[in-house]
Formats: C-alpha cells, structure tokens, sequence
C-alpha cells in the first residue's frame, strides 16, 4: 500500500519511460503473417474500420469525418492517439483510401454505405471521387473533383486485383515506400524522400500543394502494414536507403510520437499562427479553409458566394491571395472563376459581444466542440458540476 | 489492456500502466489474445472478407464459405460473418401464406360482389371503393404477415442447428466452447468443470456481472460468437 | 456536420468488451425500465487489485458519456463520500486520462479507463487531491487510511 511510506504514487496515467512488453498472454501463432489482423487499419476514434483516412502529421490517422469531428472549432487540435498538437485538417489520403477498398473490399463498402447515409442527413459531404495519383505529376485535383461513375466502374475492376507494389510506392522514388510519411495534401513519400524535398517550403511533387509546418512524422501502421505485406521488398529497401543515407534521418524519425524535426517556420503559414492562445478574437468558430486544411481559419476568412453547399466555400487569406484551384474539402463544386468575399461573420469577438461577453477573452467558456456550418454557436458556461467539482479541490487546497 | 494494441506502442509514452502489469496474473493485452491461436475467431470476419474478398468483393457470406486462402478462417467458417446483426430472414417460405389471405380475402371479395351486382347501377361507384379499400387493407396486411412468418421460421431453424462460440475466462486465460444456442449452459459448465478438473460446486459462472442460470440457454442471454463468460473459483 | 459518433464508438466498445476483457470487471450499458439500452450510461464493476488493500472489493463505477464522446472523456463516479484521495466528494474519479484538458485522447477505450482507475486505486496521487478525509488520512496516519480501505473493501463484496 503506497500509504505506508506516505510518498504516495505518480501521477497515474503519466508519461513513464517505456515499460518493456510484458506479454502473459499464449503467444502461440500471433503476429507472423496475420497481415490482415484487424486492429492494423481500425480507426482509433470510432473503433471501426478506417473510411476515407486522413494521416496527421504526428503519422496516426483516422477517418475523415473522426478527425473533422473532432477538431477544436476555436483552437488548435489534438491528435486522438497522441495528443501532439495540429492546425490542418488534411486530405484524404489517397493511396491508404485505395489501399483499404482492396484489402477490406466488403467492409469499405459497408462503411461507404453507412456514412453516405449520415452524410446525406446533414447534407454535407466527404470527398466522393479520392483519385489515387502518385505518379502524375502536376495534377492539381486531390479530391472533390465531381466526375460521374465511369472512374467508379474502373476503380472497381482494379479492386479484383491484390495489393500490388505500386500500390504502397513513393510519389518521389517510385519505388517501395520506406518509412512513409504523409503529406498535408494525403500524398505519401519514403521519409528519405521528404528530407531530400526538405529545402525551405516542403512543396508535395504531385500536387504542389505547400505542406504546413514541419516534416511530418512516419505514418506507422501503413509503415508496419508494408512491411509484413512486402518483407523482402521492404527489407531490400531499408538496406539500399542505409547504404545511401547512412544512419541519419532514419531511425531518429521513426518514433512516431513527437520526433519531428525541430525545423521552426518553415511557411509563412506557420507565423500567421504564432500567436498566442490568449488572443483569439480573430478566430473564425468552426471555419476552415478549404485550400490548405487550416481549422479554424484566423484573421482574413474570404467566403465563396456562389458556392450553394451547405458547408460552404472558404479560404483563409493566404490561400486566397495564392489563388487555389481546389474544388473544396466537402465535394463543394467551387470553381475559380465562383466571386470570393470578406466574411466576419463568425468571428469570435463578433459572438461574443452578441453574447454580451467582454472581449477578456475567452476564459470559462466552452463552445461547442462542433459547429454544424452556418449553425448558431452557443456560449454556454462550463458545466455546473465541474465548476463544483473544482470548488472543492480550492477549499481543499 | 493496460499497454494497450500493439499498433498502439507509440501511446505507451502517455499512458502507461507498466507497474501494473507483473502484479496481475491475467492479461489484459487484447492484441496477444487475439493474436493467439484461442482468439482466432474474433479476427476472423474481416480477414475472411479481406482475404477472399479480393476475388469477390460482393461475396458476402458465400465468399467466407470460400475462404481456402485464409485457413484459420476456414476452420470456422459456419460462424458466418454477422455476429451482431441476426442473419437475414429466410425468404422462401414467407410466399406462400400471404397468397393464400389474398386469395381468401379476394374470394370474399367476388362473393361480396356478386351480392354487391344485384343492387343498382349506382352501387357500382361504391362497390369499387370497397375493392379499393379492401385491397389496401391486403398490401397493408402482407408486410406484417411476413414478419411474423420470417421470425418463426428464422427461430425453427436457429433452433434447430445454430451454434454458438463462447469463451471461458478464468484468471488465468481463456477457453473456446461451441454448443448450441438453445442447449443449456448446465451441459457447459459440467464440460468446463471437467477439463479444468474442478468440481461444479466450486465454480460460478458470470456474464455481465450477472450469474448465470445453469438452466439458461445462450438464446436467453443473446450471447453472440465469441461472447465471454467469466468463470469465478469459491 | 452535426450528429457526433459517440453512439457508434459506443457499440463498438460494448462489441469489444463482450469478446474480451480483463478478468473481474464488468461494464454494461444501462438498461432502461422499458428494456431499451441507453449506450450513453454504462454500469460497471472494478475489482481491487489483488496482493493490495483494495483486493475483495468490487467497486462499483458510473461512466457518463457525452454526445462529444470520444473527443472528450466520460464523466467516471463511484457511489457518493467513495474513500480515496483522489474522488470528490460527489464521487467523480480525478485522474490525468479522465481530464481533457490534459490527458485524455479520443483512443483512450473504456477498458483503458476501468483499467487505468483499478490502478489509479492502489495509488493514489496525492499531489491531484479530491477530498479531505481520505487526503489527509492518506498524508498523516497511513495506519488508519489502510484500515478504511479495507473496511470499504469489504463494504463492496462480489455481486455473485
């Protein structure tokens, strides 16, 4: 009992140096060859299997919908495995989305099926067409592009095929990928293959997208995935890219958790975001941008008014003076030549002094984690039993 | 649980329950159970689609019928693949009785009609309206009529064959058993009992925190495959 | 888009949990009067850890959850004036995982949780205080805090 010696005991739940693998369990038959084992490709938010997978940077991923759900409508985000902090809400990526329709075809389909369904209650959609376009080069459309069935029909004939090596290859070295890491944009490159990119601005080779922030970290369970996929392969990789790279960059950035490289700004994006949390009046409640990913967008929000979906059109300011030709993260059929304008409209400082709230800042309250698009934000005060809870612990201490 | 999946080790930074572990003498490490030669089945349903759903993406249950590539699959392949949703009714049977009312509200129809034709011609606009309505009144019968006859028939035929896998837990692992779902856990127990080479007396039989009646049967209890019951020692 | 996924993550947590969990706990969603599942309250039973003070109880534990499941963390409470150092006095488990602001990430499962309180039992952190009276006994007379965590052990025996 830790009373005993009155020290007590940690902090439960803790970070704690990295306990060795105590496994009481038979291990008799795990692992080896279960390529397929079910937990490789769950989504760790909604415990089913992954549907239209978006990789952060901290290299865990999710499905769109968990990871857009699930971000914070005011601040930057969390990572749900991790807790690493990110701003962008990323792209579908491409190759995973293609990777599962051939692994789990009955399943994928099941989730297809099951999320249109929840799409077309709120009338709000994920990316319908996801092309798989790691070897044309300078191609601009990443998803969204609306284009009839006829690529379903030929994506489906593909299906009937196993995952074949160019399926999991590196946009940049067309070979195997090795330690991959995935851009903002969903494109995947070997994390070799990045660091070589990595001069200023890390610019994705497919689609030119500008990647924000830092390199991003390897995305694991695609890396243990091809690894058990393709052993001779990968380990015929993993030799070729130690001779040529020495042991730099290698191991150092396979951790997973937080070992990106502590590279500072590398896009202008990143200053705009500098500031602080104290300051957050410039926020836009629950808009992001629709070029870059950013959510919430902060400072300058140009707002489509042609585009008639729900959800809406959005850049942030940098994306509009670059002029992007995305069509949208939500299948928005937002074309160039749609009229942009300024849009205050969700601003915070705009709510709350509608809320009659002064302008201190947001302290003590909470707004909703979610905001449905155009929907009325509530202020609400933190919820009355925390606030006893709280009271509590003050008397106390 | 406690160090969580192992596609999870990046998370053991956060959360860390390593201290704990040695002290338990069972496992809480979900991925080395499923991992193991007992916890095939629970992997079972989206291997089987993924492995031979390559060659038959639509196959549905068929296509784990089929599943010769995946052999740990095949070994359980009358499981099917819906242990959360009961399997689809029987279509088959559910034809004939809905004829036969139809058949039989008709006939009083006709018979209505006759009666109905000796009256004036006037009766004509008002006979038709009672064949309309007399026909909605069928259509709106024939869907619960099928519901009641897909529930009987669908519960005759799981009566008959259906089996069920469940697994025993005790504190120092776990044991797979196949019995039929209307068999009571009684002839279970005693099975368990006996490999374990313990009497009945000593042990209690606990789903969901309840203690389970020797006298009911998994059907009582919904149990699904692979369902866990945990055995407690006196 | 509105419409969380608390209610899917749910069932698939109830799915897992049928198949396997660690041995002793229980977890089950309510059942209300009418035999409807509210998957939004769970009932479930954490035993004290054996070769500890705690060993013999099962403890019983409320997980309320909220439509903004799993982004934030269940409300955990034992009954009412539960003794441990780290439960307010309402009975709300105060530990790092359960707070969002710190801890708690959407990939956190229920059995995580039960797992992670069962731990959280025997080793108390006496820097995150709850409540007085097992705080200060804790602090100051570990003779008498031990006794109390075995009387209230044996306050919660096995159900079956």
């Amino acid at each position: 009992m830790a009373s005993e010696d009155g020290s007590g005991g940690n902090s439960p739940g803790q970070a704690a140096p990295a306990p060795p693998e105590w496994n009481p369990a038979p291990a008799a038959g795990s692992g080896c060859g279960d390529v397929e084992e079910d937990p490789q490709f769950q989504c760790c938010v909604c415990l089913d299997l992954l549907y239209k997978p978006v990789v952060i940077a901290c290299g865990h991923m999710s499905c769109f919908w968990c990871v857009h759900k699930a971000m914070h409508v005011i601040r930057e985000s969390h990572c749900a495995v991790c807790r690493q902090p990110y701003k962008h809400f990323p792209s579908i990526c491409q190759l995973l989305h293609h990777l599962l329709i051939k692994l789990e075809p009955v399943e994928y389909k099941r989730r297809e099926k099951e999320v249109l369904e929840d799409e077309k209650r709120v009338d709000t959609y994920s990316p319908q067409i996801i092309e798989f376009l790691n070897f044309r080069s300078n191609n601009c459309e990443i998803d969204g592009e609306n284009r009839p069935e006829e690529s379903n029909s030929q994506s489906s004939a593909e299906h009937l095929k196993k995952v074949k090596l160019e399926d999991v290859s590196c946009a940049l070295c067309k070979e195997l990928l090795y330690q991959p890491a995935v851009l903002n944009c969903g494109h995947v490159y070997c994390m070799s293959c990045l660091s070589s990119l990595d001069d200023g601005a890390l610019e994705c080779k497919v689609c030119g997208g500008l990647h924000p922030g830092d390199v991003p970290n390897v995305c694991l369970d695609l890396d243990h995935f091809i690894e058990e996929y393709f052993p001779v392969e990968y380990d015929l990789k993993r030799e070729k890219i130690q001779l040529l790279k020495g042991e730099c960059n290698i191991k150092g950035s396979s951790s997973g958790t937080s070992s990106t490289k502590e590279g500072g700004g590398r896009a202008s994006k990143k200053e705009n975001f500098a500031l602080k949390d104290d300051d957050l009046s410039d926020v836009h409640i629950g808009v992001g941008c629709d070029s870059c990913g950013v959510y919430p967008i902060r400072g300058k929000r140009y707002r489509c008014k042609d585009c008639t979906e729900l959800i809406g059109f959005d850049l942030c300011e940098e994306c509009y003076n670059t002029k992007s030709k995305l069509p949208g993260r939500f299948n928005q059929h937002h074309t160039p030549d749609h009229r942009m304008e300024l849009d205050n409209s969700a601003l915070l400082h705009r709510i709350m002094r509608l809320q009659g709230i002064h302008e201190e800042g947001p302290g003590g309250v909470i707004i909703g984690e979610f905001v449905a698009p155009g929907a009325v934000v509530h202020v609400i005060p933190d919820d009355l039993e925390e606030l006893e809870d709280m009271g509590e612990e003050d008397q106390l201490l | 649980m406690a160090a969580a999946a192992a596609d999870e080790e990046e998370l053991e930074p956060l959360f860390d329950y390593s201290r704990v572990q040695p002290t338990i003498a069972f496992s809480f490490d979900d991925t080395d159970i499923e991992n193991s030669d007992i916890f095939v089945h629970c992997n079972k349903r989206r291997k089987a689609a993924g492995v031979d759903g390559d060659a038959n993406p639509n196959g549905g249950s068929e296509a784990v019928q089929n599943a010769d590539t995946a052999p740990r699959a095949a070994a359980v392949v009358d499981l099917g693949e819906e242990d959360w949703l009961p399997p689809p009714p029987p279509k088959t049977k559910c034809t004939v009785r809905p004829e036969l009312e139809e058949s039989s509200v008709l006939r009083e129809l006709r018979l209505q009609k006759q009666a109905m034709a000796k009256f004036a011609e006037s009766a004509d606009d008002f006979l038709e309206k009672v064949v309309q309505t007399a026909k909605q009144k069928v259509q709106a019968r024939i869907p619960t009529e099928h519901i009641d006859l897909d529930n009987s028939s669908e519960r005759q035929v799981e009566n008959a064959r259906q089996k069920v896998v469940i697994t025993i837990q005790d504190k120092a692992g776990q044991q797979q058993f196949r019995i039929y779902k209307d068999e009571k856990f009684d002839k279970l127990f005693k099975a368990y009992a006996k490999k374990v080479n313990l009497s009945l007396a000593d042990l209690t039989f606990v789903f969901d925190g309840d203690k389970l009646d020797p006298a009911s049967t998994p059907e009582d209890l919904d149990l699904e495959d692979e369902d866990m019951i945990e055995v407690r020692h006196k | 888009m509105s419409g969380g996924i608390a209610r899917g993550r749910l069932a698939e947590e109830r799915k897992a949990w049928r198949k396997n969990h660690p041995h002793g706990f229980v977890a089950k969603p309510e059942t209300m009067a009418d035999g409807t599942v509210n998957l939004m309250i769970w009932h479930c039973t954490i035993p004290g850890k054996q070769g500890t003070d705690w060993e013999g109880g099962y403890f019983p534990l409320t997980l309320h959850f909220s439509e903004d499941y799993p982004s934030k963390p269940p409300k955990c409470k034992f009954p009412q004036g539960f003794f441990h150092p780290n439960v307010y006095p309402s009975g709300t488990v105060c530990l790092s995982i359960l707070n969002e602001d710190s801890g708690w990430r959407p990939a956190i499962t229920v059995k995580q949780i039960l797992v992670g309180i069962q731990d959280l039992l025997d080793q108390p952190n006496p820097a995150d205080p709850a409540q007085t009276d097992g705080y200060h006994l804790f602090i100051q007379d570990p003779t008498e805090y031990k006794r109390r965590v075995r009387l209230q052990a044996k306050q919660y025996p096995p159900i079956v």
